[in-house]
């Protein structure tokens, strides 16, 4: 069962990788990704964690990820273990629009986590700024109308989606314990707090 | 990546696997409590011979197997006629309906053989094994009135017949001679009568008696237990069908990418 569970995680890590080479591939100029639900059952957050540590580990690269307010189902703080990721939450479109503004020198990739665009407008209100897409759609759980849904309305917004992630069974998807939250930076700490003040 | 198996009957067992466990337990469960909540019936058979060669001792084989057909088929309806039931409950004692005694009687050749079984079923095993040696007895009896009234117009016609030429020759009312063989002749018709009477009173026989049966017919857990598995699996197959057929989540990068039409799908 242990190993089953290592194996799992193993494989997302590459897969998470592998979309990650597949878009830079696509995009070289790649700055900002939208990760966002592809109906309102799903919760983006997790895939868009897993796919920050895959870009830490794959380019070395400084990570921000903002969760949109109207993302964060379950109302927790998300958090990475990576120190080269830094996790913002509960941001309004506005919030996410300067801080990509303000970080675009400090940051190597931005990544946007938003609701299902059908659900909310948030999504769509932040798919301007971002360069590519990503749906996550979680087995068994999202209706196949519901993600036809949300990818057409990325196209329509300009934004195709450059990927889809299929999240497993929810059976398998019991909680973690959250990582230890790394402390950021001084120059984050900073920016963070400037951000909330806006 | 997850291997596309939405089409597979192993995909289809793997995601509905909840939905057939439940289904298939139920079923299970419904046969125990079946088998738990029916009183024990006992069933009490006995065994009856059906001559084959009543009717007509020199016919070939086919005619032969045909009759005993005809006869087994005879048998098995009297058996359920009213008025052998009616006798059966009459010498049966307790209180017998004749209308529910006929539900709980099964009368069947044993196959490949002349015999006949004459099961009766029953909350208690000496009042089964009474019944079906009542039925037994009574569907002997039943036959030999039938044969008994079968034959009686030509019993009486040659009795009458002798009867007569006694009379003529007593009186002296034709040559003797010729009377005598007159006589003879009836007679002797009357002979192959009375033995062909008694040959068809033979047609069927009690072989062995019913025994109070030691073990009681019905609930029997282990065919129940297996039908319920058989009919629990069947049913969960149809549902787990059904309900893929009408669900339309996604369970596969495959449908998602049908779904996205997204360049890149994977499955974490």
């Amino acid at each position: 069962m242990l190993g089953a569970r290592r194996h799992r995680g193993s494989r997302a890590d590459a897969s998470y990788a592998v979309v990650w080479a597949n878009l830079r591939k696509r995009y070289p100029d790649l700055r900002t990704l939208l990760v966002a639900g592809a109906s309102r059952r799903d919760d983006p957050t997790a895939a868009a964690l897993a796919l920050s540590e895959a870009i830490v580990r794959f380019d070395n690269a400084t990570v921000l990820v903002m969760v949109l307010d109207s993302a964060m189902q379950d109302r927790r703080e998300p958090e990475s273990a990576s120190p080269s990721v830094t996790v913002i939450g509960a941001l309004s479109p506005d919030q996410v629009r300067i801080a990509l503004s303000n970080q675009r020198d400090t940051v190597d990739v931005s990544i946007v986590v938003a609701p299902a665009p059908q659900t909310a407008v948030d999504c769509i209100a932040v798919a301007g700024a971002a360069d590519a897409a990503i749906l996550v759609a979680t087995a068994g759980r999202t209706p196949s109308a519901e993600a036809t849904l949300a990818a057409e309305l990325l196209r329509q917004t300009g934004l195709p989606p450059a990927a889809a992630v299929l999240l497993g069974a929810p059976a398998r998807r019991s909680p973690q314990p959250a990582p230890a939250r790394p402390r950021p930076s001084a120059a984050q700490g900073q920016a963070i707090a400037e951000l909330r003040r806006a | 990546m997850r291997a596309a198996n939405r089409n597979t009957v192993t995909g289809l067992l793997k995601r509905r696997r909840a939905w057939i466990l439940a289904i298939v337990a139920a079923c299970v469960a419904a046969a125990e409590l079946i088998t738990v909540l029916t009183p024990p019936s006992y069933a009490a058979s006995a065994l009856m011979a059906i001559d084959q060669r009543a009717t007509s001792p020199s016919a070939d084989l086919n005619a032969t197997m045909t009759t005993g057909q005809l006869l087994a088929a005879h048998d098995i309806k009297m058996a359920a006629t009213p008025t052998v039931l009616n006798r059966v409950c009459a010498d049966a004692g307790d209180p017998c309906d004749a209308d529910a005694l006929k539900d709980r009687v099964a009368v069947a050749t044993v196959k490949g053989t002349d015999l006949l079984s004459v099961t009766v079923t029953d909350a208690s095993p000496a009042r089964a094994a009474q019944l079906a040696n009542l039925l037994a007895e009574k569907l002997v009896e039943q036959v030999r009135f039938e044969v008994a009234n079968a034959l009686k117009p030509t019993k009486a016609y040659l009795d009458g017949e002798l009867a007569s030429l006694r009379k003529d020759m007593a009186d002296k009312a034709a040559p003797v001679n010729l009377l005598q063989s007159q006589y003879t002749a009836v007679y002797t018709r009357r002979e192959a009568v009375a033995e062909q009477e008694a040959r068809l009173d033979g047609g069927l026989s009690l072989v062995q008696g019913a025994a109070a049966p030691a073990v009681p017919a019905a609930p029997d857990p282990k065919r129940d237990l297996l039908a319920g598995l058989a009919i629990g699996l069947v049913v969960a197959l149809l549902v787990a069908l059904i309900v893929d057929r009408i669900d339309t989540r996604i369970y596969d990068a495959d449908r998602l990418s049908e779904a996205t039409a997204a360049e890149l799908v994977v499955a974490c």
